[in-house]
């Protein structure tokens, strides 16, 4: 386990991971555009897109925008619809050594079902992420009401094999991230993912006066980073049995080696991959060195260890 | 990364990422030429490829890579290959890059999207470019003249850039006529886009043009397509629309094509960026929205 001299597996309940370094969702496309540039199979797993029911079919449904230190990324989650996925997409992944992480989500209950119940039988899925916070208005209501949250993971676990963890994604734009993490738990979330972009807005005013024009996204990138660690730490502090995996920000080794000490037993690696496209496993060579550097036994424990 | 990494079997074109250096900078009209040795690209560029240049080393330090068409290449001689871009400085990046000097590193990632096809027999072509985006089509028309075929060029001026026409000194090589065709962004039914159609259409039916290919913003890439099939021409268009990453990590660049009678979604950067122009779905494309997207990205 991490902290360990040179080992660097790590476990997210139960499911042990050569590395704690993971290419987060909808930011590396569907496998074999990033396989040009980066070796899916060296991280410890890869987290899909986001899949829907349906395919989407409208042309640039996503916009990204550039901000000081951060991204804003605006629109709907671009997929082919989950039978497609599965009959292709999946299939192709595996062919490239990756081990998949399936990043679901739905605008109701009953799309939650239909999505875990097509995944269940599905092989080579190796955890199943979901996305309570992203993407067009009626993916990102979850949150809004626990109760909902909750339910829409319940349903999930009870489609997923046992064997393979559920894991719930929490933005921390939330009155309490901590709440939101303890009751996912409650519903049957085996992990929680921190922290999923917030939501934020660009206001452009041609001149004083004239109506403004409003982009409303996520945020993504180096700006949300200190946010999102203060969010792990506090997860990690007020339920240190639960794994947390930590997303957002994550351009160096350094900053990865950051997230682990707040807590974390795995990172997640997004927008670095869009001017980078190798950056995942960058990232995951420079946190290796550094972690060989600290394995001296005195600093060991630098890393915290979550449950398995 | 200074060394090209190897594509395994994805099917795609193969791309590199590597650092390469300054060789030139020159200003030409309203233009910067940027010339870059890099290794690779030179041997792998086609007419219609874009390399993705890293901008996290411009002031502000952009998070999403610039995007720039391969306006010519010189293999590797004596000296290792470069590659020509051409971009008039509309911001902080273009301003960076404007300034670069020589043996400056660029990082960069390349050749990325699918290129023009080219025709197998030796066939009238007529080429229609708007501002900076006539860059790849003057590396096309070098390599149509060499297959023997006749180059006919139209060329717009697109109103962000001054007004300007970009390479008509340099076209007049490869071209057997050239047109100006005026100045316009010319989104959607407007007088000045009747007018490009019209021009287009004219000059493909004089010339009997079998192939018109065009590269532009979705608007002028659609007209250029709609002038094609009024004629009987086919045709090949490299759609400009706003690409985040450009290399099919983000999706930003989806547009939809014809699937049967269903649609589908198709990569801009990835699939395209040249499509056939009858087989795509302009309606959304040239919306408002996406086609004023290069404004704001
Ligand atoms: C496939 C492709 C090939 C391109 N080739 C060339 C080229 O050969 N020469 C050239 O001058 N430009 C080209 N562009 C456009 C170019 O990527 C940017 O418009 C330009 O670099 C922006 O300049 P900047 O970063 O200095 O300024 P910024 O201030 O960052 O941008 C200037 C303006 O351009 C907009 N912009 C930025 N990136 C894009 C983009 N990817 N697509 C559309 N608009 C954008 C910005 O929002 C802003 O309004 C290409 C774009 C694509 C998608
Ligand atoms: C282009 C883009 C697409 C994304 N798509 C998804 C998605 O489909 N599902 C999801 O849960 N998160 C998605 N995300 C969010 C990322 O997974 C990640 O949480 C976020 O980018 C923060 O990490 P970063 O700062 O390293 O980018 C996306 C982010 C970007 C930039």
């Amino acid at each position: 386990m991490i902290g360990c001299s040179g080992d660097v597996s790590t476990a997210v309940a139960g499911l042990v991971l050569d590395n704690p370094v993971l290419a987060a969702s909808g930011c590396w496309g569907t496998g074999a555009e990033s396989a040009r540039h980066l070796d899916l199979a060296s991280l410890g797993a890869v987290v899909t897109r986001s899949i829907t029911r349906d395919p989407t079919t409208r042309s640039s449904s996503r916009r990204i925008l550039e901000t000081a230190a951060g991204l804003l990324v605006e629109g709907g989650l671009p997929g082919p619809g989950i039978m497609t996925f599965v009959r292709d997409e999946l299939p192709a992944l595996l062919a490239l050594g990756a081990r998949p992480v399936v990043s679901i989500a739905a605008a109701g209950l009953g799309e939650f079902a239909e999505l875990g119940a097509r995944l269940c039988d599905a092989p080579g899925v190796v955890a199943v992420e979901v996305n309570l916070a992203w993407g067009s208005n009626d993916h990102a209501r979850w949150l809004a009401d626990l109760t909902q949250a909750r339910r829409a993971l319940a349903v999930v676990r009870r489609e997923t094999p046992g064997s393979r963890p559920v894991l719930a994604k929490l933005p921390c734009d939330l009155t309490s991230v901590v709440e939101a993490a303890a009751a996912a738990v409650e519903a049957g979330a085996d992990a929680v993912v921190v922290a999923a972009p917030s939501r934020a807005l660009r206001v452009d005013q041609p001149h004083v006066g004239a109506s403004p024009t409003v982009v409303a996204g996520a945020l993504c990138g180096p700006a949300v980073r200190p946010l999102v660690v203060r969010a792990v730490w506090e997860v990690h502090a007020a339920l240190p049995n639960l794994p947390v995996i930590g997303v957002g920000g994550i351009r160096t080794g350094r900053d990865a080696l950051e997230m682990l000490a707040a807590g974390a037993v795995a990172v997640q690696v997004g927008s670095a991959s869009l001017a980078d496209p190798a950056a995942a496993g960058r990232i995951l060579a420079e946190l290796t060195d550094l972690l060989s550097e600290q394995a001296a036994p005195e600093s060991a424990d630098l890393v915290r260890e979550g449950s398995g | 990364m200074s060394t090209p990494t190897p594509n395994p079997g994805t099917g795609l074109p193969r791309a590199v990422q590597l650092t390469g250096h300054v060789f030139d900078v020159r200003q030409v009209g309203g233009y910067v030429q940027l010339t870059v040795v890099a290794e690779a690209i030179p041997e792998l560029a086609r007419p219609g490829s874009f390399v993705a240049i890293a901008a996290d080393g411009a002031p502000g330090s952009a998070l999403l890579p610039r995007l720039m068409w391969v306006r010519r290449v010189r293999p590797a001689g004596r000296y290792g290959g470069t590659f020509d871009m051409a971009f008039r400085v509309s911001g902080p990046v273009t301003a960076w890059l404007a300034g670069r000097g020589r043996h400056d590193p660029l990082r960069l990632v390349g050749p990325l999207g699918r290129p023009f096809p080219l025709p197998r027999q030796p066939v009238v072509t007529l080429l229609a470019g708007i501002g900076h985006s006539t860059a790849p089509l003057l590396f096309l028309a070098e390599q149509l003249v060499e297959r023997g075929c006749e180059v006919h060029l139209a060329v717009a001026a697109d109103a962000d850039a001054g007004g300007e026409p970009f390479g008509l000194v340099e076209a007049k090589r490869a071209a057997s006529s050239i047109t100006p065709l005026g100045v316009g962004a010319a989104y959607g039914d407007t007088p000045v886009a009747r007018t490009m159609q019209a021009a287009l259409e004219r000059i493909a039916a004089e010339q009997r043009a079998r192939v018109i290919y065009a590269c532009g913003r979705p608007a002028f890439a659609q007209l250029a397509s709609a002038a094609a099939s009024a004629v009987g021409a086919r045709s090949q268009v490299a759609v400009e629309i706003p690409m985040p990453c450009g290399t099919g990590a983000c999706m930003g660049c989806a547009v939809a094509v014809p699937d049967g009678v269903d649609r589908r979604l198709v990569l801009a950067c990835l699939d395209g960026p040249v499509f056939d122009g009858a087989a795509v779905c302009w309606d959304e494309l040239t919306a408002a929205g996406v086609a004023s997207a290069g404004s704001e990205r």
